[in-house]
């Protein structure tokens, strides 16, 4: 469905991400996680080349075989929304506040379908309860801010999918809800992918969330992956060392909270460098407990097996857990 | 768009706050602020006798009545006086509102469509092609409006047409620039970005999605550019290259008591109280709809 090979972008001297492969399969749903400035964004957008002006693209990013790179303007204009919809972080910010929001959905049915103009608003009235939105003949009439937020991201869903897309890129779209709200917004996304048969990239820095969506996980740090592979595996029995520091800075469920109060939460030391000043070799030294000497050179992909791989020269030992236990630790929202 | 990419794009001018719908739009009630009620009272005023003067003013505008002339205000039959051939001031003034108006409207409606066009196209243009533009606005807004007025005048000869050219001079470079600012303030909003990943064309967000979100602004400054280019008329016929007689104007009147000033210092005082009123009036239009139309500042009670 997508598949992405050496993907690099880069604006000025500075390469941003550099994916060498990521590939998501029909109805699949891939957890893209990363901190701040990891890339993950950049990645995403580039699928859609919406990237800032400046940014230069090479490789190749294939949506159902299509090359997306390097295509004018024009011709990203009729893929998007047809062939891939998003949904943003910010569900207020990402509708217009002039605009009622059943016309915002009307116009994106109609922009890339011939749906008759009479059919319009009963279509629109369809994709609100598809995303599960009550009362939609009344909904349609209202203006964003007189929605909460859950309606508004639901609003945004129905946007993303009004024509039906196969692949939906999601950029962190619970991160501004509370809660409750992002659990049934991630229900929604599951299930929708599950009946459409919709590939979902997730995009979000919290790992709890992407476990609870994705099948996949794929974790980016400095614009390279560092490991791949199933859900399970990669929170199960994570191999890379930021992965694995990153399963250790989650806070975890309310009990295990209680178990720890008066310690010190975990954190990663230091922040993301800024562009240009990543240490040469793996890109988490500087900030890694366990470097060695040799994490100075580039460290070798090693796959665990068909669905893990990863890229570090000190792994994490496996120590040989029931997965399920550890697999609960990492979510904070997820049952 | 999160962290790289919003980090990495070029920042547009934070010059205007354009939040008018993010925060305030639930408030409660919507105080009419003083001077909306002023101002739109004055601009109506203005506006009737315009209009009425079109189809009735007290004495016929040319007739010349040599033995009444000089009446001074508040003479019988002729509420503000007549001038040195008997004419009827209270008619001039009033004619004179048509033509001010018939100027204004023209001249900023001709001037606020190619400006607020040209601002669009360089908001959503690519860096290189806006600085150009930008440069462009920059000559025509430093170009001094009078004497590209003179200019003209001398090539198409005096009269209403030269004044409507030479105030669009001035103004389209103004529009263009007000526009661009906030325009590019709402390109940088999400909805624009969204509206784009589900396949919006730029055109279509131009006019669909940025255009309404600063029509507030466009509005107010409409309302301004109807006072300035009020008293550019004004300016222009006091100068001789705007309407000429039998055209009535209120600078006109101005350049014709000009000489008189010693003998009847009236019929130069009412139309200059008459152009301040009617700028004053649209002004404070302008100012109140600036309140009206910014929840955030009715919020706070409505100063502007």
């Amino acid at each position: 469905m997508l598949e992405i090979n050496d993907l690099s972008i880069s604006i000025g001297p500075h390469e941003i991400v550099s994916i060498e492969h990521l590939s998501i399969q029909a109805g699949q749903r891939l957890g893209l996680v990363g901190e701040s400035g990891s890339g993950k964004t950049m990645t995403a957008m580039s699928i859609i080349g919406l990237l800032p002006h400046d940014a230069v693209v090479s490789g190749s990013i294939k949506i159902s075989g299509v090359e997306m790179v390097n295509r004018s303007e024009r011709e990203l204009t009729e893929i998007r929304g047809s062939e891939v919809g998003v949904i943003f972080q910010d569900p207020l910010r990402a509708l217009n506040p002039t605009m009622r929001v059943g016309k915002q959905v009307g116009e994106a049915l109609r922009l890339h379908k011939t749906v008759p103009k009479k059919d319009v608003k009963r279509r629109t009235v369809e994709l609100f309860e598809q995303v599960q939105l009550a009362d939609g003949a009344n909904l349609i009439r209202r203006y964003p801010h007189q929605l909460s937020g859950g309606q508004r991201q639901r609003v945004l869903i129905a946007i993303a999918i009004a024509a039906d897309p196969k692949l939906l890129i999601a950029d962190e779209p619970t991160t501004a809800l509370d809660v409750t709200v992002q659990k049934e917004i991630l229900e929604l996304l599951q299930r929708l992918s599950a009946e459409r048969g919709m590939a979902v990239l997730f995009v979000s820095h919290d790992l709890g969330v992407i476990q609870a969506i994705s099948d996949e996980i794929a974790v980016l740090y400095g614009g390279k992956l560092v490991e791949t592979g199933s859900t399970e595996l990669v929170i199960g029995s994570s191999r890379h060392r930021y992965t694995e520091a990153l399963i250790n800075v989650n806070p975890g469920h309310p009990e295990d909270i209680s178990a720890s109060l008066g310690e010190r939460l975990v954190t990663i030391k230091g922040s993301v460098p800024a562009q240009g000043g990543f240490l040469s070799g793996c890109r988490f030294r500087g900030r890694c407990p366990h470097e060695l000497d040799q994490c100075a050179a580039a460290p070798p992909l090693t796959s665990v097996s068909s669905d893990h791989s990863f890229r570090c020269w000190n792994p994490t030992e496996l120590t040989v857990l029931p997965t399920s236990e550890v697999v609960g630790h990492g979510g904070s929202d997820n049952d | 768009m999160t962290d790289q990419t919003r980090a990495l794009e070029e920042r547009p001018p934070d010059s205007v706050d354009l939040d008018l719908w993010e925060s305030g739009s639930n408030t409660p009630s919507r105080r009419v602020p003083p001077q909306l009620v002023i101002g739109a009272s004055i601009t109506a005023l203005f506006v009737g006798i315009g209009v009425l003067s079109i189809f009735w003013t007290p004495y016929d505008l040319d007739i010349v009545d040599v033995p009444n002339q000089f009446l001074r205000p508040g003479s019988e039959g002729h509420l503000l006086g007549t001038d040195k051939l008997g004419r009827d001031m209270t008619s001039q003034i009033m004619a004179g509102a048509r033509n001010s108006l018939l100027v204004s409207v023209v001249s900023t409606v001709a001037s606020l469509v190619p400006g607020v066009l040209i601002g669009l196209v360089a908001a959503g243009a690519s860096p290189f092609w806006r600085s150009i533009i930008i440069r462009m606005t920059d000559i025509g807004v430093a170009l001094p409006g009078i004497l590209v007025a003179l200019v003209l005048a001398t090539s198409l000869g005096p009269g209403n047409t030269t004044a409507i050219i030479a105030i669009m001079f001035w103004f389209i470079p103004t529009a263009a620039r007000v526009t661009m600012a906030p325009a590019r303030q709402i390109l940088s909003r999400d909805f624009v970005e969204a509206a784009r990943a589900y396949g919006r064309s730029r055109k279509f967000i131009l006019f669909r999605h940025v255009l309404p979100n600063i029509g507030p602004l466009i509005i107010v400054q409409a309302s301004v550019m109807f006072a300035i280019a009020i008293l550019i008329e004004a300016a222009l016929s006091y100068l001789g290259i705007g309407a000429q007689r039998p055209t009535p104007s209120w600078g006109r009147l101005l350049k014709e008591a000009q000489p008189l000033i010693g003998q009847a210092p009236y019929l130069m005082v009412i139309p200059g109280v008459t152009i301040m009123l009617a700028v004053i009036g649209f002004n404070l239009l302008g100012d109140g709809l600036r309140t009206y139309l910014d929840p955030q500042q009715s919020a706070k009670g409505g100063g502007a």
